[in-house]
């Protein structure tokens, strides 16, 4: 069943939406009304990347809801929302060939206003969000106080993983689309607010830092999730080709409306009649604070790739905790890259996380703990599974601008429907995918 | 006439594909100097400060001044020795490190300069500027050696 992954699986923003809009028109006055003494070639950069990619799965395009003896096949009422994005989050292939996950393209913007300050717009078009409407992603203002220090303010993307800040930028990473059991431990990834990039030499190594603060607000189907409070900072240390990397990050989460439908309401009212109000509140991910962490460590040199990551999301209280990690090997020999991942994903606290009243409910009523469990299980999703995955692929660079990659993924679902869009009765799934990634 | 072309072409092409690599880096044994204002405060670097202020992973000096490191342009002699030597970078894995950082946000390649001697000159009118030539340096041009790599 894959039905209200609530937290976590979000798509887009709407409130900051507008502010960055504002922003963005704001600038965009400004800079014409600067343009005479605007040298174009010298102030403003645009930079452009596109990626074209298709894939096939033997996961059937499956609506659920058709098989009556199987308790976790009911209609999947997210069949018409909108899909969550390509890098991170589910997929969305199924057994055609499908060019909606991995094709995108971007457009950049950094207006240089001064010597120590600029301005960065950034559009993206996906097929995976929205069917291509271009969404001003990032709008930020960059302050830069001194040599490697630099505040930045408007939305920016979340600075968690090691390659969330080019998470679309395909010829930056080996895969096709960086590893799911990771990357789509939060799915949230732009964020509104303020953060600093810091620097320092010590020895031979580089140490940087970056704190961050701000909150994020996204709305999928009939739901709006908001992420406020949201405090973080990344530090990384760097020689050569090895690089080290932690985050960590904390937030507030809430979902609106809460009941979320009708039998939501109702299922409340009858626990309370039941006398089982603690219960009413189980499952319940509002005003909870949810902490993450991730550590990462790359090393490459000109032939031999390495990169690890590991995330853990922990929820205070209801909510699964999720683990996640993937180890990649990658080998250049001329303009071939042949690589290969490992990943895995677990609920670390699925047996555990239930309410402690749940079993005398079943006792009292086994139809209104059934409704609980039933209720749980569609609040959390796809967070409930484990999964693990093989990835092979090999990339070709066409030049130092292009590159066309060939991947094949095996993913075997541990429980409930894997990291699927829909629902798949299969416990392996199998994905051939290719793309052209483009840089301008 | 036409065919030759077309051989050419198709040769190239399977060149191209199975990588037997075009000697293109034929170049006379040569000095590769790397060069900066004679007013900066820093006059030594280690290989690796100059990998790192060329790939923008810091962008100061190791005494915290401002570094503005200064490029010669792709296929120049002097970039590809920087590069083989100093940076142990293919245009391939620069071109990708700087899209990692350009659609970051956290910095912007190095200024690009066709002509040996706009090099020499963005050098000696910047204090802050670090850059690198092959051949004879002007003396008289306000600039000092940083290092001197014989290109082997």
């Amino acid at each position: 069943m894959n039905t209200h992954p609530i937290q976590f699986n979000i798509t887009r923003n709407h409130i900051p939406t507008a502010l960055v809009t504002l922003l963005a028109i704001f600038l965009c006055i400004f800079l014409s009304a600067t343009a005479n003494a605007f040298n174009v070639e010298e102030q403003v950069q645009i930079s452009g990347f596109l990626s074209f990619g298709g894939g096939i799965s033997n996961a059937e395009a499956y609506p659920g809801g058709d098989d009556p003896s199987d308790p976790e096949d009911t209609p999947n009422p997210e069949k018409n929302t909108p899909k969550y994005t390509a890098g991170s989050g589910r997929f969305i292939f199924d057994d055609k060939l499908n060019f909606d996950q991995d094709t995108r393209a971007g457009l950049q913007f950094d207006f240089i206003i001064d010597e120590k300050t600029s301005a960065t717009l950034q559009f993206v078009s996906k097929g995976s969000v929205d069917n291509f409407d271009p969404d001003l992603s990032w709008a930020y203002l960059s302050y830069n106080i001194m040599p490697d220090l630099t505040i930045r303010a408007g939305r920016f993307r979340l600075p968690i993983y090691l390659a969330s800040d080019y998470l679309d930028i395909g010829i930056a990473y080996p895969w096709i689309r960086p590893p799911t059991e990771v990357y789509s431990t939060i799915n949230m990834s732009n964020l509104t607010g303020i953060d600093v990039l810091y620097s320092k030499q010590v020895g031979n190594w580089i140490w940087s830092a970056q704190p961050f603060m701000g909150a994020s607000e996204f709305e999928r189907g009939d739901f709006t999730s908001n992420f406020r409070d949201l405090y973080g900072i990344n530090s990384s240390i760097t020689n050569g080709g090895l690089s080290v990397r932690i985050a960590i990050m904390e937030y507030e989460f809430s979902v609106k409306p809460w009941p979320l439908t009708d039998d939501h309401a109702q299922l409340i009212q009858a626990l309370r009649a039941a006398g089982f109000s603690e219960l009413e509140e189980y499952g319940n991910p509002n005003d909870r604070t949810t902490t993450f962490l991730t550590a990462g460590i790359s090393w490459h040199n000109n032939v031999w790739g390495f990169q690890s990551e590991w995330a853990r999301r922990d929820n205070a209280e209801s909510g699964p905790d999720v683990d996640g990690y993937y180890l990649t090997t990658s080998y250049h020999w001329n303009a071939w890259q042949p690589h290969i991942t490992f990943a895995s994903r677990k609920a670390t606290n699925s047996s555990s996380r239930f309410h402690h009243d749940r079993p005398n409910l079943a006792v009292a009523s086994p139809a209104l703990e059934a409704a609980v469990v039933g209720l749980t299980n569609e609040l959390t999703g796809i967070e409930d599974n484990s999964s693990e995955s093989i990835t092979v692929g090999i990339n070709y660079s066409f030049s130092d601008a292009m590159i066309g990659k060939l991947e094949f993924s095996e993913i075997r679902n541990k429980r409930s429907t894997g990291l699927f869009e829909f629902a798949t009765k299969h416990d392996k799934n199998y994905i051939a995918s290719f793309v052209v990634d483009v840089i301008f | 006439m036409k065919s030759k072309t077309v051989k050419t072409f198709i040769a190239t092409l399977i060149a191209q594909i199975l990588f037997i690599s075009a000697p293109s880096h034929s170049y006379a044994r040569d000095t590769l100097y790397i060069i900066t204002n004679t007013k900066n405060a820093t006059q030594s670097l280690s290989k690796q400060d100059i990998q790192n202020i060329f790939l923008g992973k810091i962008q100061s000096f190791p005494n915290g001044n401002p570094a503005k490191p200064v490029n010669s342009s792709k296929g120049s002699p002097s970039r590809i020795a920087f590069m083989e030597e100093i940076l142990k970078k293919t245009e391939r894995s620069w071109r990708s490190h700087w899209a990692r950082l350009l659609f970051t946000g956290k910095g912007k390649p190095p200024k690009e300069y066709q002509n040996p001697q706009d090099i020499i000159d963005a050098v000696a009118q910047k204090k802050q500027a670090i850059g690198y030539v092959i051949g004879n340096i002007d003396k008289n041009s306000n600039i000092t050696i940083l290092m001197k790599i014989t290109i082997p």
